[in-house]
């Protein structure tokens, strides 16, 4: 960080960080911060070789032929009176009988279980459809061992067209069963998947683009907003696409989240935790610590017990209501938010929502960063486009 | 009123200095030019600062001064702790407030000087203690307990007052001797009236007075009273004297009538003004004269706005290095040329030129040369490019050297090659000279040098002081 312009101000919880490093301050990002990728690989670069000097000194060739060994430690006599009380000699200890034992891992490699082959067999399927660039719509039916479905087919559109380079013929994919953990992850604009079923953790981690509807079987007879759909810290780090899910997330939904938008009907707690960006619409309950930490983007909560002024983390946002006349352009929107979540899930909760949109909006909050202006948040996910 | 807990004042409110006066006050009185900060002003101001987890400007000042904090304790209008933590590193805070150089100390390291503007610390610590005292606080003296030590202070300068008020607050009887009849030493003879006007001197003397500190003015050691009875009577010694010795430029003409060194025309002047002149004779008028003034450290600004204000015809500054190697304050420099003094910029003068009396400087351009290993780049002459500035009074104001004294010799204080006393920091008794009982600091110790590094040696001298006096 240091190189890349931090000057150690410790002031990186207040968000006010004069270097641009450690805020989300469009002004401080905008104008103030002087760091360049060049920088950080410099960096690295310098420290790779002083790195190399400094094994080439101790006389050997890798960082592996260090491991163990204790003989090329010296004790230093300490500089205060403190630090002379300190033995150290526990631990460069070592004898005839230790030098025997192996100084690095020698287990055999955990292989994971799952080979990736559904994956391998949809890039199969799918590959000519991006390699000449004309999208489609494909169908299969994946079950809860199969990971991280998606990854390869976003990394073989990511690879020729860039993260967003098939957003306008996008691969759609319509998908049955349950997902593995990993659901969507690192999604590139350019992949729909439609999932009919459920989902394990992790759903449209990193994810770029795209979009992902989550929606249970159609002949399911459970209602939605009260039953799990995904689990536990869905949309991690994401930095754009949707996120549509007919049911409710698990725990951290959103968390490091800087421009995706999601719409769920409830979620655990710690939603939107450090949250840098993007648009998180609950319709249903959370649970406790709603937005710690976070400071960017906004949320709409669906609070119906009137009881989320005591679940949300009051440290760095603030709630506010949209029935009001200043808030008419947030009501509209909502409105819209949910209307294209209807369209994606055919969601009944949904649809009762928008019947009935004069009654519930009163019971609806706006969650927005203390340090952002109401005025402006519309705009601001308007104009980043991640 | 201020919003305090303002994590973004930074970027809300813009550093304000304080308002200047008019141009006509600044160019005709020996009045201090900025105004007083407001307390919503100050307090606004204040609120800017970052509190750096690693404050750059506590750093940076050569006193270490806890910026940051009572940045915070006025930003939420707590005068009285303000003022108690400032002195807890400055003896002469609401001086250094006002003359330091604090674009290059404190407000140039400041954190918010890369592209918000600097907090306005000069002015904040000048706020702190000018309230304080104006609220009738005095330093805290109820928790020192008195030693039977006293120790003999020859200066009552920035070195020699920061000496006496350690020693003081820590039981130990300081009593402070000067040639001059107020204290302060170049605080209040060499810096003209407007940057530090005197009454903040004097009001000072007042303070120290009654902190236990004894002033013994218009009394010189060597003519007044000797160096020998201060080692009979005291238990040690500390000297602060200074450096009065004015650097020759070693041209011709330096020796004609109308060539004047820089010390004597300020002390003149100020000797005028507040009624300390001995003889009309000594006052140096430059009242309706063309002036020159050579050189580019404060000490030449301070003779360029003194020439202003006495009524000159026109004043003149040229300087052998450009504007960006100017070593002075940069607040000075736009001060003097707001007030009407023009700059000629990589001039070095060669001959002072007359007959009978000065009529000239002969100079020549030069450009800058490569950086030295010190990073300072050198002049070099451009060929045929002599020309005469018309002069009827020429100030050289080249920089000072230490003026040893006879009886240094014979009291086993030894000097170094420039005439410097040898009095190291780094030794079991700080700043003591090869005469165990008698320690030294300030301009007379490094050269000439700034106020608040002579402030930060008295009072590391009245440690080695204190060490030494096992108090």
């Amino acid at each position: 960080m240091v190189a890349l312009g931090c000057k150690y101000l410790r002031i990186c919880h207040l968000n006010n960080c004069a270097t641009g490093v450690a805020t989300q301050q469009d002004k401080l990002r905008k104008d103030h911060y002087i760091g360049t990728v060049e920088m950080a690989m410099n960096f690295f670069k310098f420290m790779a070789e002083e790195t190399r000097e400094w094994l080439a000194r101790l006389g050997v060739r890798t960082l592996g032929e260090l491991v163990g060994r204790v003989d090329l430690l010296k004790l230093l006599d300490g500089e205060t009176e403190k630090q002379q009380q300190l033995d150290l000699s526990p631990i460069i200890y070592t004898d005839d009988y230790l030098a025997t034992k192996p100084q690095l891992c020698s287990v055999a490699k955990n292989e994971p279980f799952d080979k990736g082959e559904t994956a391998e067999a949809m890039v199969r399927k799918v590959l000519p459809a991006i390699e000449a660039k004309t999208g489609g719509e494909f169908e299969f039916r994946i079950t809860n061992c199969d990971r991280s479905i998606g990854a390869r087919i976003s990394g073989e559109i990511a690879k020729r067209y860039g993260n967003q380079g098939m957003a306008d013929k996008p691969i759609k994919l319509k998908l049955t069963g349950i997902a593995g953990q990993s659901f969507g992850v690192w999604n590139a604009g350019g992949l729909d998947m439609i999932l009919e079923g459920d989902a394990n953790d992790y759903v449209g981690k990193g994810m770029a683009g795209g979009k992902l509807v989550l929606r249970p079987p159609r002949n399911s007879s459970f209602k939605t907003n009260v039953t799990s759909i995904m689990g536990n810290t869905c949309l991690y780090g994401a930095t754009g696409g949707k996120l549509f899910a007919a049911g409710t997330a698990g725990e951290r939904c959103g968390v490091r989240n800087s421009g995706a938008h999601v719409v769920v009907e409830g979620a655990g707690d710690h939603c939107c935790e450090y949250m840098t960006g993007g648009v998180v619409t609950v319709l249903g309950p959370t649970g406790l610590n709603f937005g710690a930490g976070m400071t960017g983007g906004f949320a709409y909560v669906l609070d119906e017990a009137n009881n989320f002024v005591d679940k949300y983390n009051h440290e760095l946002v603030d709630i506010h209501r949209i029935n009001t006349e200043a808030l008419e352009a947030h009501r509209n929107h909502l409105r819209g938010v949910i209307e294209e979540f209807v369209r994606e899930t055919e969601s009944t909760w949904g649809q009762y929502l928008l019947a009935n949109f004069d009654d519930m909006i009163r019971k609806f909050w706006l969650v927005k960063p203390k340090a952002a202006a109401i005025s402006g948040l519309l705009n601001s996910f308007r104009k980043r486009g991640e | 009123m201020a919003r305090l807990n303002n994590d973004f004042q930074f970027l809300d409110v813009g550093r304000q200095d304080p308002s200047k006066k008019d141009l006509d006050t600044r160019k005709h009185k020996f009045v201090e030019i900025y105004q007083p900060f407001a307390k919503e002003e100050v307090e606004n101001q204040a609120h800017r600062c970052l509190e750096c987890g690693n404050p750059y400007c506590e750093w940076k000042c050569p006193v270490h001064n806890f910026i940051p904090n009572w940045l915070k304790l006025i930003s939420e209008g707590n005068i009285f702790e303000a003022a108690e933590l400032s002195h807890q590193t400055n003896s002469l805070p609401e001086v250094c407030g006002r003359v330091c150089p604090q674009d290059r100390l404190c407000e140039g390291a400041c954190t918010l000087n890369d592209g918000f503007g600097a907090v306005t610390i000069g002015n904040a610590e000048k706020y702190i203690t000018d309230t304080a005292f104006a609220m009738g606080w005095k330093p805290d003296m109820s928790k020192v307990v008195w030693t039977n030590k006293k120790v003999a202070v020859i200066g009552a300068g920035p070195a020699g007052i920061g000496c006496a008020d350690v020693l003081v607050r820590n039981g130990v009887k300081p009593v402070v001797f000067d040639k001059y009849p107020e204290i302060g030493g170049l605080l209040t003879f060499g810096i003209p009236e407007f940057k530090l006007e005197k009454s903040v001197m004097s009001r000072r003397r007042k303070i120290f007075e009654e902190m236990g500190v004894e002033f013994r003015l218009n009394t010189e050691v060597g003519k007044d009273i000797t160096i020998e009875e201060l080692l009979r009577d005291y238990d040690a010694v500390f000297m602060g004297m200074g450096t009065y010795t004015y650097m020759k430029g070693g041209f011709p003409g330096e020796e004609l009538p109308g060539v004047y060194d820089a010390l004597p025309f300020l002390v003149a002047n100020v000797n005028r003004n507040l009624g300390f002149e001995k003889d009309p004779a000594d006052f140096i008028s430059v009242k309706g004269k063309k002036v020159v003034v050579l050189g580019g450290g404060d000490t030449a600004m301070d003779c360029n706005r003194t020439s202003i204000r006495q009524g000159a015809a026109s004043v003149t500054c040229a300087y052998r290095r450009d504007e960006e190697n100017m070593p002075g304050s940069k607040r000075e420099v736009s001060n003097a040329k707001e007030e009407g003094v023009q700059f000629l910029y990589n001039r070095q003068p060669v001959a002072i030129v007359g007959s009978g009396k000065v009529e000239g400087v002969k100079v020549v351009t030069t450009k800058m040369g490569e950086p030295d290993a010190k990073g300072r780049r050198s002049a070099v002459v451009v060929e045929g490019s002599e020309e005469i500035l018309p002069a009827d009074v020429v100030l050289i104001a080249f920089g000072f050297r230490p003026s040893p004294q006879p009886w240094f010799a014979t009291n086993g204080v030894k000097t170094n090659d420039w005439g410097g006393v040898i009095a190291p920091e780094k030794q079991e008794f700080k700043f003591q000279t090869s005469n165990p009982k008698v320690f030294a600091g300030g301009d007379m110790v490094r050269g000439s040098d700034l106020v608040v590094t002579a402030i930060w040696e008295g009072r590391e001298a009245a440690e080695g002081i204190l060490d030494y006096l096992q108090v």
